[in-house]
């Protein structure tokens, strides 16, 4: 993890089954903190951790602020950006929308312009859906991310039940233990350990 | 193969050779009878209209995919030809009876009984109908308790027996339940002005299918399932997730109609999304796999149930998931599966439908997002509710009825789930589709494989024109297949998709058959259909988008259309 905000932790042990449960919380939107903009593919390598040939041949949809990315070599990702990833799409639009589809002239006016960006450092909110989510949720989480207090935990306090067998890192504590304390807090540094 | 045409007055039958309709099958033969036999001008709800239901050319075959329906008539929605697409099990069960096609023709006399049509391999029996008023779950029941656990089933709801214009036609699906449409344009209309309440096929007939060349055959049908089978969206995408893996994608990209195509992005896309979807159904012990016939070998539906686990709805796709969420900014996905079911039971499109409840709410008969309301409402179509026999006419029949202005149709029938503003290549279909807005009508080819018309520019306004063009012969030569557009244009990525396609046509009729004959076959369909319309009176006028995409761009990305109507006609062959 490279140098980041300093934000409570969230540090976490969960069984390895119950990753997928935790595919919603990436849907909904994670922080990813960038320390300078750089193009799409390098954030998706270096900053969020994907190997190059996952992110080439897995990730057919990508988005950058709500726009799909073709060029991605040299479409910059810069804070305050929201990057979304899709896995495989059907239908007319899920076509059009791949990176470099034959069809992306369906969607025209929804492509990235250039842009140039502040050499700055900041968050990025990066929102993986569908098979991207569950394919990325293990090695993102245990990288590190970070997540609104208020909606960690009201999405495990929505998923109790499920949830019962994770426990807080070096301690005692269950996870709705921390509940009231995260729920104070606008951001915190969540880290997960997969427990076989 | 013959054709079976019933004649509803008499009820009398005969069974014919294809005769001129030889070569022909599922939306090429609908749309070739219909622009030969049925006066342009006539009234759909006359005698003088006639319902046709074809299997697709591969539908005898064992190809995968290839047992999609076509239903074809003159539509009382749009007023214009229609050929409606469905799964169900019908298109494999009709060949098994030596028939490609049903055709029902001239009606009864006003106040004569629903009947039931039972297809035997021997006879065709006529019935005073069993399951008369009936929803359709209910007369699935009755039905099969009556005629036998064996028959599959086409029938129409409530709404298709008060002929009301979003009517649909219900085929039975592998488990026996009435949960596939041909939804679009009221086709379950035209068959209630028939006074058909179903028509049943006995699926013990098995009839044996003369491939000219087995081998061949053989060999071209493994090839199409390698295909599949090595395509993302085919092997991975589709059985994952469904179609509704789309919501949370569109709505990504800014292009997800939301109040009324008001909006490119919808708050609450994540709650009704294909993943909250699929998470909802694995918890509740429903499937997420679920084919919409049985050769389907991708299975994209899934059988969702309630919060107690009972069944509640299956063949929950992407555009009912927009339509009754996004579009009204419902965010329940429960409600939604209940309006899905409803839908089914009724006999109505859950499209035109939910376009339709948009329209209660811009008349402030029911609040956005208020979904409890819009299962209220759908409930009183089919009844003796006046407001019913309002809605159940579709989005520009209501819209009319309580003043509203805002009216996401054309040709009379309502868009589908895609922002025209956004993906404009839709758009263009939307508009010059002889189907009027239908998604279905130009779904997405990789028109580089395809090259009809040849290489085109898409970032011009005529490129995507052209591509349009391309996409909608494309289409039409897929649903004559009977093949699923799902996967059919999915695995035209592969360059040996469309070949493999005409090579399974090939060794099956043992015909000559090539990819321009394929190409032949989807353009003289659309031919056929803009033949028809242009003699029922549609001119170039009618072939556009609500002035609203005109004047109003789509927030979040601001985009919006700008087509004249003469360089939308470039889209029609
Ligand atoms: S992929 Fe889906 S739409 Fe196509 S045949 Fe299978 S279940 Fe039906």
């Amino acid at each position: 993890m490279k140098q980041g905000p300093e934000v409570p932790m969230a540090h976490v042990v969960v069984p390895r089954t119950l990753a997928p449960a935790f595919a919603g919380l990436l849907r909904q939107g994670i922080g990813v903190w960038l320390p300078a903009p750089k193009p799409v593919r390098d954030f998706l390598v270096e900053e969020v951790g994907l190997e190059l040939g996952y992110a080439t041949h897995e990730i057919p949809g990508l988005f950058l602020n709500g726009v799909a990315v073709d060029d991605w070599e040299n479409t910059l990702v810069a804070p305050g950006d929201e990057v979304a990833l899709s896995g495989t799409m059907p239908g007319l639009a899920g076509i059009a929308l791949r990176r470099q589809s034959p069809l992306r002239s369906f969607r025209s006016d929804l492509t990235v312009p250039f842009r140039s960006a502040a050499a700055v450092a900041g968050m990025v909110t990066l929102r993986p859906f569908n098979f991207v989510a569950q394919q990325a949720v293990q090695p993102l989480l245990a990288r590190g991310v970070y997540v609104s207090g208020a909606e960690l935990a009201r999405y495990v306090e929505a998923r109790a039940d499920e949830l019962g067998a994770c426990r807080l890192m070096g301690g005692e504590g269950c996870l709705e233990d921390a509940m009231a304390c995260w729920r104070q807090v606008e951001v915190v540094h969540l880290q997960v350990v997969w427990e076989e | 193969m013959k054709i079976l045409r019933i004649n509803t007055r008499s009820r009398t039958y005969r069974f014919e050779d294809l005769g001129e309709y030889a070569g022909l099958g599922g939306r090429a033969l609908t749309s070739r009878i219909i622009n030969r036999e049925v006066p342009a001008d006539c009234h759909p709800l006359s005698a003088e209209n006639k319902i046709v239901l074809a299997a697709g050319i591969l539908a005898p075959t064992t190809a995968a995919n290839s047992g999609r329906m076509s239903v074809g008539a003159k539509s009382p929605l749009t007023g214009g030809i229609k050929e409606s697409n469905s799964g169900g099990q019908f298109a494999n069960t009709l060949p098994k009876l030596g028939l490609l096609a049903i055709v029902l023709e001239d009606k009864p006399e006003a106040g004569s009984p629903m009947m039931d049509i039972v297809v035997r391999p021997d006879r065709v029996e006529f019935h005073d109908s069993v399951a008369a008023g009936m929803r359709t779950y209910a007369a699935q029941e009755k039905l099969l308790a009556t005629y036998g656990k064996e028959m599959v089933t086409a029938m129409v709801g409530p709404a298709g027996e008060q002929c009301l214009s979003a009517a649909t036609v219900q085929f039975s699906d592998p488990d026996g339940l009435p949960s596939r449409s041909a939804g679009r344009g009221g086709m379950g209309a035209v068959m209630g002005s028939k006074r058909v309440k179903a028509i049943l096929l006995d699926s013990t007939a098995a009839q044996k299918v003369e491939y000219a060349d087995e081998e061949g055959f053989k060999a071209a049908r493994k090839e199409w399932v390698d295909i599949m089978r090595n395509h993302p969206v085919t092997s991975q995408g589709l059985p994952g997730f469904g179609t509704a893996v789309l919501v949370n994608v569109i709505n990504a990209a800014g292009a997800l109609p939301t109040k009324n195509f008001r909006f490119g992005q919808f708050a609450g896309a994540e709650k009704i999304s294909g993943e909250t979807l699929a998470e909802t159904i694995t918890k509740r012990g429903g499937k997420t796999k679920h084919g919409c016939h049985s050769g389907c070998m991708i299975q994209c539906s899934q059988v969702y149930h309630d919060k107690d686990g009972k069944y509640l709805t299956t063949g929950f796709e992407y555009e009912t998931i927009w339509g009754f969420g996004a579009d009204l900014m419902v965010e329940d996905l429960d409600d939604i599966a209940m309006m899905d079911r409803t839908c089914d039971e009724v006999g109505m499109d859950t499209i035109e439908m939910a376009n339709t409840m948009a329209m209660a709410m811009e008349a402030g008969i029911i609040n956005w997002g208020d979904g409890k309301a819009v299962i209220r409402e759908l409930n009183k179509v089919g009844t003796d509710d006046p407001l019913g026999r309002i809605y159940g006419n579709g989005t520009a029949y209501t819209a009319k009825a309580f003043g509203v202005d805002r009216v996401p149709v054309v040709k009379n029938q309502a868009l589908p789930a895609y922002d025209p503003r956004a993906v404009k290549a839709v758009g263009v279909t939307y508009a010059t589709s002889p189907m009027g807005a239908d998604h279905t009508a130009g779904y997405g080819v990789a028109q580089n494989v395809l090259k009809v018309g040849g290489d085109v520019d898409g970032h011009k306004k005529e490129g995507n024109v052209e591509i349009s063009k391309n996409l909608q012969v494309a289409t039409a030569a897929i649903d004559s297949l009977g093949l699923c557009l799902f996967v059919a244009f999915a695995v035209l990525d592969d360059a040996r998709g469309v070949p493999c396609m005409a090579k399974m046509v090939e060794t099956y009729t043992g015909k000559p058959f090539s990819v321009d004959d394929l190409i032949a076959l989807g353009a003289n369909c659309l031919k056929d259909e803009l033949d028809f319309n242009r003699r029922a009176g549609f001119t170039p006028e009618d072939d556009q988008l609500p002035r609203f995409f005109q004047t109003e761009t789509l927030p979040p990305h601001n985009v919006g259309w700008g087509y004249t109507v003469e360089e939308l006609q470039g889209a029609k062959v």
